[in-house]
């Protein structure tokens, strides 16, 4: 593309011909580029790209490739269908307002969307047990990897791949690492929680979250 | 304690530190490129468990949330000077990574000090509209930065080549008629920050270019784009 553009002859005269070539030359960039094939990531980053100037059209693709992880998400921590998807408009909302501040750069839009997602759902869930006592039990009792809601209602080829990918990664981690990781993050606790909750001391827990992670990115082989 | 903070990062990635600790931690990766980049590995993590927790969302939520975002103004883009997209030393971690963190306000605002029309360009720079594009190009890099609501624009270079004897740099707006003149810059020592006033007509333009000029410009480029970028 530099190339191209620096051979570009943007013309000596002031002439409605040579503002249509530089036009057509636009055109053609625009054209190259849409005929080249993009993996969901890619496309992802466009559209998000594309809905950080604004554009609500490319915001609605972006929403088609990443509601299914901010909703399943989301259901996982607050366990409630409504309140997730109140949860979930509010976040899509949040990931409009922020479009322009996207940095492909710092990972991928799925990661991000996810990240916000999560974090404002332990967020709100945090915030409603102030008011309202948690059934820590029922945390503890239904493994988030045995969440029948989130089975029943998936249908996405890529999700099941995904499932499957993860699930055989979580396999790697010892029991311990495995229900530490879960209750964290599809519980929506702290590490402080999760301790109460095993009856561990904190720091045991501390580690075996960290333990856990890193066994997860060396098995995902999550680039750097 | 210091490794103890360390250890935090899978933690903090699972959002399972309480307020405090978070708040903490989040201070403590301004210094800590170790943790920067754990948080960035164990997001990704995250993001695969994130992924296998899909759930279809119901069908009528895409036209509430099409609804609701039609109805709310975006965030500012974040604007960095391209000194610091260019090279972050160490020495300056500090520095660098509390603009990283804040969205690089602050490095546009340090980089603004030490140029003319300081405040015209942080007017631009902080317009509610304003757009930021790096222009495709050889040596150095540009970008532009416009506002269409303020019919202005501001051009930050670093590591431009001298533009040579009598000779200018012009920016063009790039729309439908063709490319209209919005401005012309010299380089200090590779770098440029100008603002311009465009023309009223060409203010949302389709792309961006800039030629190299005899002095006093040209009405109309006499030279190749040597940078370009597509709106």
């Amino acid at each position: 593309m530099t190339s191209d553009v620096g051979r570009h002859p943007f013309g000596r005269d002031t002439g409605g011909a040579t503002a249509r070539a530089t036009m057509d030359d636009v055109a053609r960039l625009r054209i190259l580029r849409s005929a080249e094939p993009a993996d969901p990531r890619t496309q992802a980053v466009e559209a998000l790209h594309a809905a950080g100037r604004g554009d609500e059209q490319a915001f609605a693709r972006f929403y088609d490739l990443v509601a299914p992880t901010v909703f399943g998400t989301v259901l996982r921590v607050v366990r409630n269908r409504s309140f997730a998807e109140e949860i979930t408009q509010e976040v899509f909302v949040e990931l409009w307002r922020l479009a322009p501040r996207y940095d492909s750069e710092r990972g991928s839009p799925t990661t991000w969307a996810a990240t916000i997602a999560h974090r404002r759902a332990v967020d709100r869930v945090r915030s409603e047990e102030s008011a309202r006592a948690r059934d820590d039990r029922h945390a503890r009792d239904v493994p988030a990897e045995r969440d029948e809601v989130a089975e029943a209602v998936t249908e996405h080829a890529a999700a099941e791949y995904d499932r499957a990918r993860v699930a055989k990664a979580l396999e790697q981690l010892t029991d311990v690492q495995r229900e530490a990781v879960t209750l964290a993050y599809y519980g929506g606790h702290t590490y402080r929680e999760v301790a109460s909750l095993l009856d561990t001391p904190e720091g045991t827990v501390k580690t075996r979250i960290r333990d856990g992670l890193i066994k997860l990115r060396d098995y995902l082989e999550v680039p750097a | 304690m210091s490794d103890d903070v360390h250890h935090l990062a899978a933690a903090y990635t699972l959002d399972a530190l309480d307020p405090d600790e978070r708040a903490m931690f989040e201070a403590h990766l301004d210094d800590c490129e170790r943790c920067r980049v754990e948080v960035a590995e164990f997001g990704e993590v995250a993001g695969s468990l994130a992924g296998a927790a899909a759930t279809t969302p119901p069908p009528a939520m895409r036209d509430r949330v099409l609804a609701e975002i039609a109805e709310t103004r975006q965030d500012r883009p974040t604007v960095r000077h391209l000194a610091e997209t260019r090279r972050r030393p160490r020495s300056a971690m500090l520095l660098a990574t509390a603009a990283a963190i804040v969205g690089l306000i602050a490095g546009a605002a340090i980089a603004l000090v030490a140029f003319d029309r300081t405040s015209d360009s942080e007017v631009v720079l902080s317009a509610p509209d304003a757009i930021t594009m790096p222009l495709d190009g050889a040596e150095g890099s540009v970008r532009v930065v416009w506002s269409s609501e303020l019919g202005r624009a501001v051009v930050l270079g670093d590591g431009l080549p001298d533009p040579g004897a009598d000779r200018v740099y012009e920016l063009w707006s790039i729309g439908d008629d063709g490319p209209v003149p919005a401005g012309l810059f010299s380089p200090d020592d590779g770098r440029v920050q100008t603002v311009f006033d465009l023309d009223p007509n060409a203010t949302t333009p389709a792309a961006w270019g800039i030629t190299n000029e005899p002095d006093g410009g040209s009405p109309a480029p006499t030279g190749d784009i040597l940078y370009f970028a597509e709106v």
